[in-house]
């Protein structure tokens, strides 16, 4: 009776810390994720859930704009994979040291459809040709088709990394895809209801969502804490005038004071949130929803 | 036999210069053959080792020799290079990974080698102090450079402007030490290891320089336009890279054609790496694949037919060996000759002086053969050396 | 008494030759062997000693005949009865004195070397006045000092008989007279034999008897 009551303790004690050091060792043995934006950490950890770690950095600002310090570069090195947004986007990897091979572009698959944009100045100095600081535009995921792409490219990348788990992250990819397709299903709608109107956004961020939805854009640079000088407005009146524009996009809600003059002058306010940072709340899919839902409801005012 | 050894004992640390002497060269003569054997087999596993240690090497079409001992040694042979572009069709192909290599200047007489950090996972290299490299600009030395320069993390080196390829444009680029490896005892250890983009900045292919946008000092921007700005060479080029000036930096045109000198490759498993192969067998790959091993087993095949001849020189020396220390022996009886007698009139017999002198030639071939056995533990530090001079 | 008859004695691969029918040494007596260079005198010291043996004839050390014996039993009696002195000394300049002094018990397996023996060294070295070079090199020592620790070497096994092989050739005449009477006295006191090759006719008073060469060849 004493023997089989000290097995069962020591199999109960046995099978408690066995226990432990497997969830201490399946944690320490999960692959992880490094990501350069919040899009690409909310596809890695819809598709990879559990099963992966995924790193994304906190970062005070836009990360298409981040400096990394020396550590954070080393959280990127020690990654088992490294999930670019690609189209120029993470400019500070031309400044680091990263192993080449667990870096995946997910937006290379289309390349071709990278929207070129001019960034200052050409210039040429001492013996060398002259050259240009070109650039891309690269908030892809702005066209959702691009952003199912880029999930894709997401997917195969975890799934290389995961070989037994094919099953649960086909499941989790596909509910992404379906949700992304939503995306662009009421995204289209609202293109066509769009269609033939002239749009300005606060900041020229939003080159894929005018091309995949067939919006008109005209951009200016100001932003939403800043009240913007007299010269601004006069060439934005300008604009508003010839192109008869009804709709001014903005990243953030602008100051009282703009929304106000704006309103006056017949321009209503969209905030379309890019969301390349993590939100202070929801997700993803709900921020990109709610950006819908305000666009939506600003045609059905006009 | 204590009273024998006494004596010989006495007379040899008597005389103590000839003793030193014939120890020395006792020593030498046995260490040579046994010291020379171990530097070629020591240099054959060494580098046999390091050959199997890498599984392929890609790279352009031409002497897989250069190759191999360029990706492995990082002796800068004048070979062809290869794009960016192959890394990343390579990595693309999913068989595996690839680890770029570009190995085409120096500083302060040792090879820099761009690589990603994915080199010192798969050479098993771990840091004595400090980090990896973070930033372009920065360096992680080998033990050996750390060492023989005296330089620690925080330091700095500046790339040789000669390089062995005559590039016009080769920027001095003083790099910062981030860290310093381990001692492997392989070529690891006399490398200065950056990131890639670190080689592009010395060749001039990135570079930093003050903002043009905004700088009307016509001794520098000679010309500009809505779009272009044209300046003079009074533009500063910075020759570091660091947290102020980094912004600035940047590189010109098409990554993807960007040079390296070649890719070592590193299979998933052995189905992979022959169905590889066989892409650049069929051309889809214009590049070479090689295997290192295979190539560094002809090169050392062909350098080694002259272990034959060493056998031959070693018996010939095995044998000169012994007949001086007869001869010794023979001169030292004869010198001894009045010694020998007085030890008889006083009742010494001839076996007791054969013991004797048997005893001072075994205290002096016993010297020797320390002398020859410390010799040939010190050969062991050698044989890197060997390699890099004798061999490769 | 030392007996020598019908010696016949040739070295190998020489013309020297040794022939004489009769030469008797007595017991305690001091003899000194003259005569001319190359005429043998050396050769009859290693002949009473055992180191050659004669092709003919016998020598006979006290009734035993020495050339009858085996090497080993020769290389006993050289050790027990026979102490030798030469012209050179015969040093082993590797050797400090005492190692010198001590030589033929660190040669023989038949001798021990022990604190007595040690304490014997020093006791006949500061007999003959070179207790304080006990720990010095021969090559630092006077002519006199050095054929004194010779001397000792010789003496230290108390032997019956000492030849000596020119003993003073090397020294000045100061010296010289100190040497003979050092082993004049000893012979005495002990009552050995001492049989001494010399040329050095002012030496020749102290001596029992005179063995001349060239008469023994006349003789013979």
């Amino acid at each position: 009776m004493t023997k089989s009551l000290a097995v069962f303790i020591f199999m109960l004690l046995f099978s408690c810390t066995s226990k432990k050091e497997n969830t201490a060792e399946s944690d320490a043995k999960k692959p992880v994720i490094a990501v350069v934006n919040y899009p690409l950490f909310y596809f890695a950890k819809t598709i990879g859930g559990d099963m992966v770690k995924v790193h994304f950095p906190t970062i005070d600002g836009d990360p298409a704009y981040w400096k990394p310090n020396a550590k954070q570069v080393n959280d990127f090195q020690n990654a088992d994979l490294i999930l670019a947004n690609g189209a120029g986007y993470e400019k500070w990897m031309e400044k680091v040291s990263l192993p080449s091979s667990k870096i995946v572009n997910t937006s290379i698959g289309f390349k071709d459809r990278w929207i070129e944009v001019n960034e200052g100045l050409a210039h040429s100095h001492g013996s060398e040709g002259k050259h240009v600081h070109q650039g891309t535009a690269f908030t892809t995921w702005l066209d959702f088709n691009m952003a199912a792409a880029q999930a894709t490219s997401n997917y195969k990348a975890i799934s290389g990394l995961l070989p037994g788990h094919s099953e649960e992250l086909n499941k989790n990819f596909e509910h992404l895809q379906k949700d992304l397709g939503d995306l662009n299903k009421k995204m289209k709608e609202i293109g066509k209801n769009l269609e033939g109107q002239h749009l300005i956004a606060s900041h020229p961020v939003y080159q894929y969502l005018e091309k995949g939805y067939g919006l008109k854009l005209t951009s200016v640079h100001w932003e939403p804490n800043e009240l913007p000088t007299d010269d601004m407005w006069k060439d934005l009146e300008k604009t508003i005038a010839e192109d008869k524009v009804g709709i001014m996009i903005w990243e953030d809600e602008p100051l009282g004071e703009i929304r106000s003059k704006l309103e006056k002058l017949n321009v209503l306010i969209s905030v379309f949130d890019p969301c390349a940072n993590k939100p202070e709340s929801g997700d993803f899919i709900e921020v990109m929803n709610a950006n819908i839902e305000r666009l939506a409801k600003l045609i059905n005012l006009q | 036999m204590r009273q024998s050894f006494y004596l010989a004992y006495k007379y040899i640390t008597f005389h103590k210069i000839r003793s030193i002497v014939l120890i020395f060269s006792i020593g030498i003569i046995i260490y040579l053959p046994n010291g020379l054997k171990k530097l070629i087999n020591e240099s054959e596993a060494q580098m046999l080792a390091r050959a199997k240690a890498t599984p392929l090497i890609i790279g352009a079409k031409g002497s897989s020799t250069d190759l191999v001992i360029n990706t492995l040694y990082f002796q800068q042979e004048k070979t062809e290079g290869i794009s960016m572009k192959t890394l990343n069709d390579v990595n693309a192909s999913e068989f595996g990974y690839a680890i770029p290599v570009l190995s085409m200047f120096t500083a302060r007489g040792f090879p820099i080698v761009g690589t990603d950090p994915d080199y010192f996972d798969f050479r098993n290299l771990s840091l004595a102090s400090g980090r990896l490299m973070s930033f372009v600009g920065e360096c992680v030395v080998g033990s050996a450079v750390a060492d023989k320069l005296n330089i620690g993390v925080g330091d700095s080196l500046v790339s040789s402007p000669e390089n062995f390829f005559d590039l016009a444009g080769v920027y001095p680029l003083k790099m910062n030490v981030a860290g310093v490896l381990d001692p492997t005892d392989s070529p690891d250890d006399q490398a200065i290891f950056v990131d890639i983009k670190t080689n592009w900045v010395i060749m001039g292919l990135g570079h930093g320089h003050e903002d043009l946008t905004n700088n009307y000092d016509p001794s520098i921007v000679l010309q500009r336009d809505s779009s272009t700005v044209k300046a003079g060479a009074k533009l500063y080029i910075y020759n570091t890279i660091n947290g102020e000036n980094m912004d600035s930096f940047h590189f010109h045109g098409d990554m993807n054609s960007y040079p390296l000198s070649s890719l070592i490759f590193i299979p998933k498993d052995h189905k992979s790496a022959t169905i590889f192969r066989g892409r650049f067998e069929s051309g889809e790959f214009t590049q070479q694949i090689i295997v290192p091993e295979y190539v560094v087993n002809n090169l050392l095949q062909s350098i080694f037919r002259i272990k034959q001849i060493f056998n031959t020189v070693f018996v010939l020396v095995g044998l000169a060996t012994m007949l001086i220390l007869a001869l010794i022996v023979t001169l030292s009886i004869r010198l001894r000759k009045d010694e020998i007698y007085t030890m008889f009139t006083i009742g010494s017999s001839r076996l007791k002086v054969f013991e004797i002198i048997s005893f001072e030639l075994i205290i002096l071939i016993g010297s020797s053969s320390i002398f020859a056995v410390l010799l040939y533990l010190l050969t062991g530090f050698f044989v890197e050396d060997f390699i890099q001079n004798f061999i490769i | 008494m030392i007996t020598l008859k019908n010696i016949s004695f040739q070295y190998q691969n020489s013309d020297f030759h040794l022939e004489f029918s009769e030469l008797a040494f007595q017991s305690g007596s001091k003899t000194a062997v003259i005569g001319p260079s190359g005429f043998g005198k050396t050769t009859l010291l290693n002949l009473i000693s055992g180191i050659y043996t004669p092709q003919k004839g016998s020598v006979a050390v006290n009734g035993k005949i020495v050339n009858r014996m085996s090497d080993s039993e020769r290389r006993t009696f050289r050790l027990t009865n026979i102490g030798f002195i030469f012209q050179d000394f015969k040093l082993l300049d590797y050797l400090r004195v005492v190692d010198n002094i001590l030589l033929s018990f660190r040669i023989n397996k038949a001798m021990t070397l022990n604190k007595s023996i040690r304490m014997r060294a020093e006791e006949i070295a500061s007999l003959l006045g070179i207790e304080d070079k006990l720990n010095k090199y021969p090559n630092k020592l006077s002519q006199g000092e050095r054929q004194r620790v010779a001397i000792c070497r010789a003496l230290l096994n108390d032997p019956s008989i000492i030849l000596a092989d020119e003993p003073t050739g090397n020294l000045d005449p100061e010296n010289k007279h100190k040497i003979m009477h050092i082993l004049f006295d000893y012979v005495k006191d002990r009552g050995s034999s001492l049989i001494t090759v010399t040329h050095d006719h002012e030496l020749l008073q102290g001596f029992d008897h005179i063995v001349d060469f060239k008469e023994l060849y006349t003789y013979s």
